[in-house]
Parts: C-alpha cells; sequence; structure tokens
C-alpha cells in the first residue's frame, strides 16, 4: 500500500470526472476537520444527505462571543471553555445561520430536516470537550433537524482522536499524534452507515483506486493553507460507469498528509467501505503555513485565517476560499464522464 | 591547547545531548516568532469593535437608558460570576501543582541520569540531557498556564457581554442561561449565490 501511494504521489493526475450522483453527497471530519464539515455541510446543503462531526463544536462556533476575538472563541469557547456558560452561544448561532441562509449566503437550512447526522464526543478528550460538542447537537436541532435523525455518541472513554478497531493504532483513551485511535470500534462505519443506511460490510481496499490529484487547480486565492496536492478514493464500480454518492473526509490539524503521511486517507477504514458500497472518498489536504496565512499546525480554517488581513474573515459562507475550492471539486467527480 | 588535549575526542553521548539542546533552542526560536505572528492586536481590536456595534445594533440595546436595576438579572450574573471565579481557581491551582511537581521532580531526576556515567564527558552528558527533559516540562507547564489564562479571561469577557445584554433587554423577562442579542449579520455580498442543484440552494 505504502508502494502504491508513493507510485501515487510521484503520478499525480487531475481528479477525474465519474457522474457522481451530487445529490447524496455526504462529510466528515475530526475536530477543524469536524468544524469545517459543519461549514461545508451548512453551507452547500442542497447537495447534501448528512455529516459526521468527531470532536467539533458547532456552525459560526467562533462568532459566539463579540468580545472575544475570533481566535480567541476558536481556541477557548469552541474548544475547552472553563465553564459550560462560556461555552457555544448557540441560540445566537442558530440566529445568525438563519440569517446568512435568508440573504443567500448559505443554502436554505429547510435542507437539512431530512438528513441524518452522526456526533462523537470521546468522555476522555480534553481538547474538544464533551461541553462544545453538545452544542453542535443543540445547533443542528435548533436549525431543524429531527432529533431522531442525529445519532449523538458519547459512550466511549477515548481521547482526542478518529477511532478505528486497529490494534497498531493508538491506545483509545490517550490524545497524541497521528490522533488515529484504536477504541475497538470503526468511527468510519458508524459514521457512514448514519448517513446510508444499509451498508455492506468492509471489502478490500484496492491500491488502484487510491488516487493522488492536482489540488491546487481548485484553489482561487492565496490564503487557504491548502496543499498542492489531495487524495480521493474511487471504486472500481465508480470508475465503470456507477453514479456513485461523495463522502468528504476532513483530517484534523496535524492530520494532513504533511504530517502523517497516508496514515488517514488510506488507514481510517472509510476506503474498505467505499469499495463494498460504491462511495466515493474525497480526502482535500491541507498543510502546514508559518506566515500569511498563520496555519502552522495544519488546520481547516474555522476563524478566519484564510482572510487574514481582513477584521471580518470569511470562512463560512458559499464564498468562503476553502469551502468554494472543496465545493469545486465536488463538481468536479460529478461531472459526466468524458 | 596542549598535546593531550589537543588529540581529545568528543563523547557521542556528549555530542548528541548537545545536538538536541541545540534543535531545542532552534524549536523555542521558531516558537516564538509564531507567538508573535500570532498577536494581531489592531485586527482583533477592529474585528471585536465591529462584532461588538452590530451586537449592539442587531440587539436593539444601548448603555443609556437601561433598566440597570434588574434584581434577577443581578443574581444570575453574580451566581455565573461566582462559577467562573471558582472554575479559575481550580485552573490555577491545578498550574501551579504541575510548576511544583516538575520543580520537586527536577532534582531526582537529574541525579538518576547522572547514574551510570562513568566520564566527565557522560557525566555532562547526561546532565544535558536531563537539564533537557525538565526544560521541556517547564515549558509545558507554562503553556498549560497561558492555555488556562486565555480560558478564564475569555470567560470573564463572555460574562460581561452576557450581562450587559441581560440588563440591555427591553422587556422585562427572565434571561435563558445562553440568551444573546440578534445576530450580527452582515448585508448580502456582491456575488450571488451558486445556481440550485438538488435541494434549494437559496439561488
Amino acid at each position: 500500500m505504502l508502494l502504491s501511494v508513493a507510485s501515487a504521489e510521484a503520478q499525480t493526475v487531475k481528479l477525474p470526472a465519474c457522474g457522481a450522483e451530487i445529490r447524496k453527497t455526504s462529510v466528515s471530519g475530526l475536530s477543524s476537520g469536524a468544524f469545517m464539515t459543519s461549514q461545508l455541510y451548512v453551507a452547500f446543503s442542497e447537495i447534501m444527505v448528512g455529516a459526521g462531526i468527531v470532536a467539533g463544536g458547532p456552525y459560526l462556533c467562533a462568532k459566539s462571543w463579540a468580545g472575544n476575538s475570533l481566535l480567541v472563541n476558536a481556541t477557548t469557547t469552541c474548544m475547552h471553555p472553563l465553564t459550560a456558560g462560556s461555552g457555544p452561544n448557540t441560540p445566537l448561532l442558530a440566529r445568525y445561520a438563519a440569517t446568512l441562509a435568508e440573504y443567500g449566503q448559505i443554502a436554505p437550512l429547510k435542507n437539512l430536516e431530512d438528513d441524518r447526522i452522526y456526533i462523537f464526543s470521546g468522555t476522555r478528550d480534553e481538547i474538544v470537550t464533551t461541553t462544545v460538542v453538545n452544542q453542535t447537537r443543540e445547533f443542528f436541532k435548533a436549525v431543524g433537524v429531527p432529533e431522531a435523525s442525529i445519532r449523538y455518541d458519547r459512550s466511549i472513554a477515548a481521547g482526542h482522536a478518529f477511532l478505528t478497531d486497529d490494534d497498531t493504532d493508538t491506545a483509545c483513551a490517550l490524545t497524541r499524534s497521528p490522533y488515529i485511535n484504536d477504541c475497538d470500534f470503526s468511527q468510519a462505519g458508524a459514521i457512514l452507515e448514519q448517513i446510508y443506511p444499509g451498508l455492506k460490510s468492509p471489502a478490500r481496499h484496492r491500491d488502484d483506486s487510491l488516487i493522488a490529484f492536482d489540488q491546487e487547480e481548485f484553489i482561487d486565492s492565496p490564503y487557504t493553507s491548502m496543499d498542492d496536492t489531495a487524495y480521493a478514493y474511487v471504486p472500481t464500480a465508480c470508475r465503470s460507469g456507477k453514479s456513485c454518492p461523495v463522502h468528504v473526509v476532513f483530517h484534523g490539524c496535524r492530520q494532513g498528509s504533511h504530517f502523517i503521511g497516508d496514515q488517514y486517507y488510506a488507514r481510517t477504514g472509510y476506503n474498505r467501505l467505499a469499495e463494498a458500497n460504491d462511495l466515493i472518498m474525497l480526502y482535500p489536504q491541507v498543510r502546514p503555513s508559518s506566515a500569511s496565512p498563520l496555519n502552522p499546525d495544519g488546520c481547516w480554517d474555522f476563524w478566519g485565517y484564510s482572510s487574514p488581513d481582513s477584521p471580518t474573515p470569511d470562512y463560512f459562507t458559499r464564498n468562503a476560499p476553502q469551502l468554494r475550492a472543496i465545493h469545486k471539486m465536488i463538481a468536479r467527480l460529478a461531472e459526466p464522464r468524458s | 591547547m596542549d598535546a593531550d588535549t589537543a588529540n581529545a575526542t568528543i563523547d557521542p553521548k556528549l555530542s548528541e545531548a548537545l545536538k538536541h539542546w541545540n534543535d531545542y533552542a532552534s524549536e523555542s526560536g521558531r516558537n516564538a516568532r509564531l507567538i508573535f505572528e500570532a498577536m494581531t492586536p489592531v485586527n482583533d481590536s477592529l474585528q471585536i469593535v465591529r462584532q461588538v456595534m452590530e451586537s449592539m445594533q442587531y440587539g436593539g440595546w444601548s448603555p443609556t437608558g437601561m433598566p440597570w436595576v434588574k434584581p434577577s438579572v443581578l443574581f444570575s450574573a453574580y451566581q455565573e460570576l461566582t462559577e467562573i471565579q471558582l472554575a479559575a481557581q481550580e485552573k490555577e491551582s491545578d498550574c501551579y501543582i504541575r510548576f511544583l511537581t516538575t520543580t520537586l521532580g527536577s532534582g531526582k531526576q537529574v541525579a538518576e541520569a547522572m547514574q551510570g556515567a562513568s566520564t566527565p564527558q557522560q557525566i555532562l552528558a547526561s546532565y544535558l540531557e536531563a537539564g533537557l527533559s525538565i526544560a521541556r516540562q517547564y515549558q509545558a507547564d507554562a503553556s498549560e498556564h497561558a492555555s488556562a489564562l486565555g480560558q478564564i479571561r475569555s470567560a470573564y469577557n463572555v460574562w460581561l457581554q452576557r450581562t450587559l445584554e441581560n440588563l440591555g433587554h427591553e422587556t422585562v423577562e427572565e434571561p435563558t442561561p445562553a440568551a444573546a442579542s440578534q445576530p450580527a449579520a452582515s448585508p448580502p455580498p456582491a456575488s450571488a449565490a451558486e445556481p440550485a442543484a438538488g435541494k434549494d440552494s437559496g439561488a
């Protein structure tokens, strides 16, 4: 698998048009990837059928409190607030989302009403605490997602990590790089089963289905901190004519390929489920940046770094630099095969 | 330099210890630069001023003419402030305990590291490695303390905002724990939303 990936990286290709079924798109992510998940999901809900948020706070979280800067909110209120009362300001965020939808800056919130959402918080997670993740559920309820459509799992004594059933991964309760923990639990499976009920069991990962593609062609801003290369897993059936849904997977901080190689995009369990169920996996990538934008840990933008000189950065509407780029990738996958 | 010292070689462990310290110094320099670059007081102030003004505008409240004496609101504010004070004290206490633990353990750490060293260079190498480990522990303790101070400051800011908003509400009603003003919404941008595909895109 490593040899195949090395070969793939040496042969970065153009993201192919696969005739994907764009109206069944979904998204999931961990940590900053989870915040990004909410942003992509809410902004483009017209093409979405569900989302998986692992250790992430509600949409627009960094805008919770006007007296704090976005960065301060992002790193305190949205991660580990001192008290529950200083956590995310969910009623305000829900009203703000409604206003954005009213002005057409994000898709109408009624699109969310028939979707299915998975939310997870590890009880040993001290990076993004359960206090914050609780508000993610409250946010989706406030914007109209029925409670029965939300699966919120707080049952596992996991650290801040994506969970697998691979005993070569980090011990379940720890919080350390690469933030992929063995908790005898396939989180990829749980997310995808919640979004697309009735999945088949995982199949064998096929090396020739994993591609490295040129991500740069989708980026039109110099401040996205997005990497030149990203990855996608396109199962055999999806390359052979079938119109497959796309699932976007966002890594967390320090989990892009620059930091941990292929561990997130090749070894978290998504691809085996993709192969068995004819789902296209899209793995956008962020790389660290030490200046303009300042993003040393290679996080997805949930506080505005992608607009470094603006006091009112846009990282959360359809026009946000990173969201625009990812939407273009999804649109490319949905283009008819040539 | 005399004939003896001219032929002296550096013990590999000492060489490695010196390299580790050099790497640590470089890393610390990089981290200091990142911290400096992350400090954008002008941008942050502009951001906060704009946010507060929008919050006041859409919240329909202003400092003048506010019925400042609202017993229920004041009681709730004192309760929340007490909660923050207690949590802040607990955080500070945890941080001091961390520092003390590192300090109390440092002597033993150095002594244990130097056991088994048989030459002056090896003794020095062991001392340097132990010292580096202690420095990293202190740095981690300082980072944790800085994070805690950030949490405390943020919590006080939140308390102040919520209290002012609750006092400034025109109607006399019991505030909910997360009560806030109307959202600070911006007028629509110049670019329109993309065409609908599937569900309603809002175009």
